[in-house]
C-alpha cells in the first residue's frame, strides 16, 4: 500500500530543549490513526511539523513525506498549496481557529478559491453543500452566519467541512471534540467517521481520550515525552499493552467509559442526617438590552431545582455546558445568590445573605475550583494561599504546622510552601487548591470539576487523593461533573441537570444502568467506550 | 491543554532580552536622577549668570561644554538643574493620578452598579475637560507655579488611571482565586489590596512610566504658555520653546534640551517595561 504520509525520524527542537524526539511512522491511503498522549507528549508538535505550522524559534529536522514532495524543506510558498488542499487540519477550539468577522460561508469558499481557482460565485454554492454534508441545517442561510451565532458543535462541524472542502488526501484533527458535549462529541465523531470512512480520505486523529480513538481508529501510536513509546492494532493495544505508560493509560480509564455493559451496582452509605438542603432554587441572569425601550431580559441558570445531601455522602451533579451546574455549586457555597428558593448547610441559611453573614458557613463548607492555575493566585507563595483561609476565618493554632500538614496530606513536598504556584503541575496545583479548602476543617467540600483540565492519569490521582481525604477528614462531598465516568467513580448519589432543571435523582449505578429520563438514557450511551463501540448519535 | 508557546528556551531568549531594557532604562533613569542630584551641588557655571556677551556660544566655546543660549547662560548648568525639575515634575503629578486614580478605579470595579456608574461617569467629565483649562482654572486660583501645574496635570490623569486601573481589574476579579478568596471569608477592600493590586501591578507600572514621559512633555507646553515653571528657574521643557525662536540663528539650542527630554522619556518606558517583567514571578528565573 501507498502510504500518503511518512514521518521518519521526526525531531522537533526549541533551542536545545527536544520536545519531538526521533518519531517515526506511516499513515496509508484511507487508513485512520489515532495518536495518544497527555499534554506536553509532543503530539501537537508533532502535527504541527507535519504542516509546517510551528510556531517562532521551533525547529523541525528529519523526513516528512506527503505522497512524494519532502514537507519539511518544501518552501513556504509551495506548502502553502498542500495546506488545505493536499492535507487540512481540524483544531479543538472551533471557536478560535474560524475568523468571527468572516461568515462561515465566505471561510470555506476561500479554501476552494484558493486552491482550486473557482470562481467566488461557484465556491459558495460548494461552500453551501459542503455545510449540507455536514448536517448544518437549511445550509443556505447558515452560510451567511457568523462563527458566534452558531453553536459550539455547529463551529466544530463548519471546521470539518473547511477541511474537507478541497477532498484532501489526509485530515489531521487534533483534539476535535475535547472543548465538546458528550452527546454533541457523540455527533461529530459520528460525522467524522461517515465523511472520511467511505472515501480515500486518511484520518489522523489526535486525542489525549482513549476511548474516542477505540472507537474511531484501527491502528493507534501512542506518544510519552517526546517519543513514540508503542505503536499497533488499536484494540490489541488497549487490552494488552506491552509499554509500561501505555499501561497506565489504559488503566486511568474510568470503568464507565471501558465497555457498554451497565456498571455494575455500588453499595450506598448508611445515609446520615441531610447537611445540605436546597429547596425550589431558581436564579436567573440578566442579559443586554436589544432595544433602549424594552425591559431586560433574563435568561434563567437555575429553574426550581429541590435535593438534598446527607452528612457523609458523596453527591454527584453532572450535565453539559450551560445546564446550571457551576451556578448552584457557588449557591451552595454562598458566592452566588437565588432569585427564590432556600439553601440551607448544616442549618445555616445561606441564600440573600451578605458575605460577611458568611463566616459561619465559610468555616464549614468550602470549594475546589475546575482551572488550577486560576483558582491560585499567581503572586502568593503556596504556603500563603494555604494559610489565608486560616487568616481570613482567624482559626486559632499554629498556621504554620497546619500549612505543613496539610501539604503532607495532599502529598506535595515539605519545600512547597515556599514557592509560586507556576512552578507545580496542573495536578500539583489542584492538590494546593484541596489543601486550602481543607485548611478550615470543613464538614463539605464541593468540587466544580475538579479534574476536568487534568491529564487522564493525574486525573486518576487527584480522585483516589479526593476518596482518601474524605474518609481521612469525614468529608461530606458534592461533586460536580460534565463527566459521567467520573462522576461514576467517586460519587454515591447522582443528580442529572439539563436546562437548569433537575431531571433525575438517584444512586449512580441505578440512574446509569436504568436512566429513567430520556436526556439520562441520551448522555449514558454518549460515553466513548474503550471497547470500541462507537456511540450513535441519537 | 499545553500552551504550545510554552517552551523554556524561547523564555529564556525572551527574558535576556527584557533584562536588557531594565538595565538601559535604569540606567537612562539613573543619569537623570544623578544630574539632578550633582547639581544640587555642583554646575559647571551658575545657571542663571546672564553674559550677553557670550551669547549664542558653540559647543566648548570659552569653557562652556554644551555652548550657551540667548543670554549667554551655560546650556550644560540649565540642563543639569533642569534635570531636578523634571524629575520634581513627573513625580509629583504621577503621584497625585495614582493616590487618586487607583481607589477610584478600584472602588469602581470592586462594587459595581451605579459607583460604578457614577465613577465612570465622572472620569467621562474629566476626560471631556481639556487639561489646559484645568491647568489655567488651578493656576487662576493658586498662582503660577511648577507645582500648580502639576496638580493639574496630576489631576487630569487622574481619569486615566482610574479606568486602567478598573479595566485591568475586573478580569481579575473574575478569576477563581478571587472567588476562593471570598469563599473563606476575605472581605472586599482585603481581596482588592491582597489579590488584585499585586496582579494587576505590572499594568500600572507601565502606566505610571508613560504617564511619567508624557507629564514631562506637559510641563513644557504648560511653561510655553507661561503658566507652568517659571523664570528664571531652568527647566527643559522651556529652554525648548526659548530655542524655537532661535532656531535659525542657533539650531543646537534647540537639540540640547530636546535630547534631554528624548533621553529621561525613553529611559522612563524602557524602566516601565524592564520592571513590569522582573516584577512578574511567573517569569522568575527558576533556580534549578
Amino acid at each position: 500500500m501507498n502510504p500518503v504520509l511518512t514521518v521518519e525520524d521526526l525531531c522537533v527542537r526549541a533551542g536545545r530543549t527536544v520536545l519531538v524526539d526521533g518519531v517515526s511512522f506511516r499513515i496509508g491511503r484511507g487508513e485512520r490513526v489515532g495518536l495518544i498522549g497527555e499534554s506536553g507528549s509532543g503530539k501537537t508538535m508533532t502535527a504541527l511539523a507535519v504542516m509546517g505550522l510551528l510556531p517562532e524559534g521551533v525547529e523541525a529536522s528529519g523526513r516528512v513525506l506527503f505522497g512524494d514532495s519532502e514537507l519539511l524543506s518544501l518552501p513556504e510558498a509551495e506548502l502553502c498549496t498542500v495546506r488545505g488542499n493536499g492535507i487540512s487540519m481540524v483544531f479543538q477550539e472551533p471557536m478560535t481557529a474560524l475568523n468571527p468577522l468572516m461568515r462561515v460561508g465566505n471561510q470555506i469558499a476561500e479554501a476552494l478559491t484558493v486552491h482550486h481557482g473557482i470562481p467566488r460565485s461557484e465556491a459558495w454554492v460548494r461552500a453551501t453543500e459542503a455545510l449540507a454534508r455536514v448536517g448544518i441545517p437549511d445550509p443556505e442561510r447558515r452560510a451567511r452566519a457568523f462563527p458566534h451565532e452558531l453553536s459550539g458543535g455547529q463551529r466544530q462541524r463548519v471546521m470539518i467541512a473547511m477541511a474537507i472542502a478541497c477532498g484532501p488526501d489526509l485530515v489531521i484533527a487534533d483534539e476535535p471534540t475535547t472543548a465538546l458535549d458528550v452527546t454533541v462529541q457523540a455527533q461529530v465523531l459520528a460525522l467524522l467517521d461517515d465523511l472520511v470512512g467511505s472515501g480515500e480520505t486518511a484520518l489522523w486523529l489526535i486525542t489525549h481520550d482513549l476511548p474516542v480513538v477505540a472507537g474511531m481508529c484501527r491502528r493507534v501510536l501512542v506518544m510519552h515525552d517526546g517519543r513514540l513509546v508503542e505503536e499497533g492494532e488499536t484494540s490489541q493495544v488497549f487490552s494488552s499493552p506491552k509499554d509500561g505508560y501505555t499501561a497506565s493509560l489504559v488503566a486511568s480509564v474510568p470503568a464507565l467509559s471501558r465497555t457498554a455493559d451497565p456498571p455494575p451496582p455500588k453499595p450506598l452509605p448508611a445515609s446520615g442526617d441531610p447537611l445540605v438542603v436546597v429547596s425550589d432554587v431558581t436564579r436567573t441572569f440578566p442579559l443586554p438590552r436589544r432595544h433602549l425601550t424594552e425591559s431586560r431580559p433574563r435568561v434563567t441558570a437555575v429553574d426550581g431545582v429541590s435535593f438534598q445531601v446527607a452528612s457523609g455522602e458523596s453527591f454527584g451533579i453532572v450535565g453539559e455546558s450551560g445546564s446550571g451546574k457551576s451556578t448552584l455549586a457557588r449557591m451552595i457555597v454562598g458566592l452566588d445568590h437565588p432569585d427564590s428558593g432556600r439553601i440551607e448547610v448544616a442549618g445555616i441559611p445561606v441564600a440573600g445573605r451578605r458575605d460577611r453573614e458568611l463566616t459561619g458557613l465559610r468555616r464549614i463548607a468550602q470549594m475546589v475550583f475546575q482551572d488550577p492555575m486560576g483558582s491560585l493566585d499567581p503572586r502568593m507563595k503556596v504556603g500563603d494561599v494555604v494559610a489565608e483561609p486560616l487568616r481570613a476565618l482567624r482559626v486559632d493554632g499554629d498556621h504554620r504546622a497546619r500549612v505543613r500538614e496539610l501539604l503532607e496530606a495532599v502529598a506535595l513536598p515539605a519545600d512547597a510552601a515556599d514557592r509560586y504556584a507556576h512552578e507545580f503541575s496542573g495536578g500539583q496545583r489542584q492538590r494546593i487548591a484541596i489543601a486550602r479548602a481543607l485548611a478550615p476543617r470543613p464538614r463539605l467540600l464541593v468540587a466544580d470539576e475538579p479534574v476536568s483540565a487534568l491529564d487522564m492519569t493525574i486525573q486518576t490521582q487527584v480522585l483516589e487523593l479526593l476518596a482518601e481525604l474524605k474518609e481521612r477528614f469525614e468529608l461530606t462531598m458534592v461533586f460536580i461533573s460534565h463527566d459521567l465516568s467520573v462522576v461514576y467513580e467517586v460519587c454515591d448519589r447522582v443528580a442529572v441537570m439539563k436546562d437548569g432543571r433537575v431531571v433525575e435523582v438517584g444512586p449512580v449505578a441505578d440512574v446509569y444502568a436504568r436512566p429513567s429520563h430520556p436526556y439520562t438514557a441520551g448522555l449514558v450511551g454518549a460515553i466513548p467506550r474503550l471497547d470500541g463501540t462507537l456511540p450513535r448519535a441519537g | 491543554m499545553t500552551d504550545i508557546f510554552d517552551v523554556p528556551e524561547l523564555e529564556v531568549r525572551r527574558r535576556r532580552w527584557r533584562r536588557t531594557n531594565l538595565i538601559v532604562g535604569a540606567v537612562l533613569v539613573g543619569l537623570v536622577v544623578v544630574t539632578a542630584v550633582v547639581s544640587l551641588f555642583w554646575t559647571p557655571f551658575d545657571p542663571e549668570q546672564v553674559n550677553v556677551a557670550d551669547r549664542f556660544l558653540g559647543v566648548g566655546e570659552g569653557g562652556h561644554l554644551l555652548g550657551t543660549d540667548q543670554f549667554g547662560r551655560d546650556i550644560a548648568s540649565q540642563l543639569m538643574v533642569g534635570a531636578r525639575n523634571t524629575l520634581f515634575v513627573g513625580v509629583l503629578a504621577v503621584s497625585i493620578a495614582i493616590a487618586v486614580g487607583i481607589p477610584l478605579g478600584g472602588v469602581a470595579a470592586v462594587r459595581r452598579g451605579w459607583v460604578e456608574e457614577a465613577v465612570m461617569r465622572f472620569s467621562d467629565l474629566m476626560f471631556a475637560f481639556p487639561a489646559v483649562l484645568l491647568a489655567i482654572l488651578l493656576v487662576a486660583a493658586l498662582g503660577p507655579s511648577t507645582s500648580s501645574a502639576m496638580v493639574a496635570i496630576g489631576l487630569a490623569y487622574v481619569p486615566i488611571v482610574a479606568r486602567v486601573t478598573r479595566g485591568a481589574s475586573l478580569p481579575v476579579l473574575e478569576r477563581d482565586f478571587v472567588r476562593a478568596a471570598r469563599g473563606y471569608g476575605r472581605g472586599r477592600t482585603f481581596i482588592f489590596v491582597r489579590h488584585v493590586l499585586p496582579n494587576i501591578a505590572s499594568v500600572l507600572i507601565v502606566q505610571a512610566t508613560v504617564l511619567f514621559a508624557l507629564a514631562i512633555l506637559a510641563e513644557a507646553a504648560l511653561s510655553f504658555l507661561g503658566i507652568g515653571t517659571q523664570p528664571p528657574t531652568p527647566s527643559w521643557g522651556r529652554s525648548l520653546n526659548d530655542a524655537q525662536t532661535f532656531i535659525s540663528v542657533a539650531p543646537t539650542l534647540a537639540l540640547w534640551p530636546g535630547l534631554a527630554i528624548a533621553v529621561s522619556v525613553l529611559g522612563f518606558n524602557l524602566l516601565g517595561d524592564g520592571l513590569r517583567d522582573a516584577l512578574d514571578p511567573r517569569l522568575e528565573v527558576r533556580r534549578t
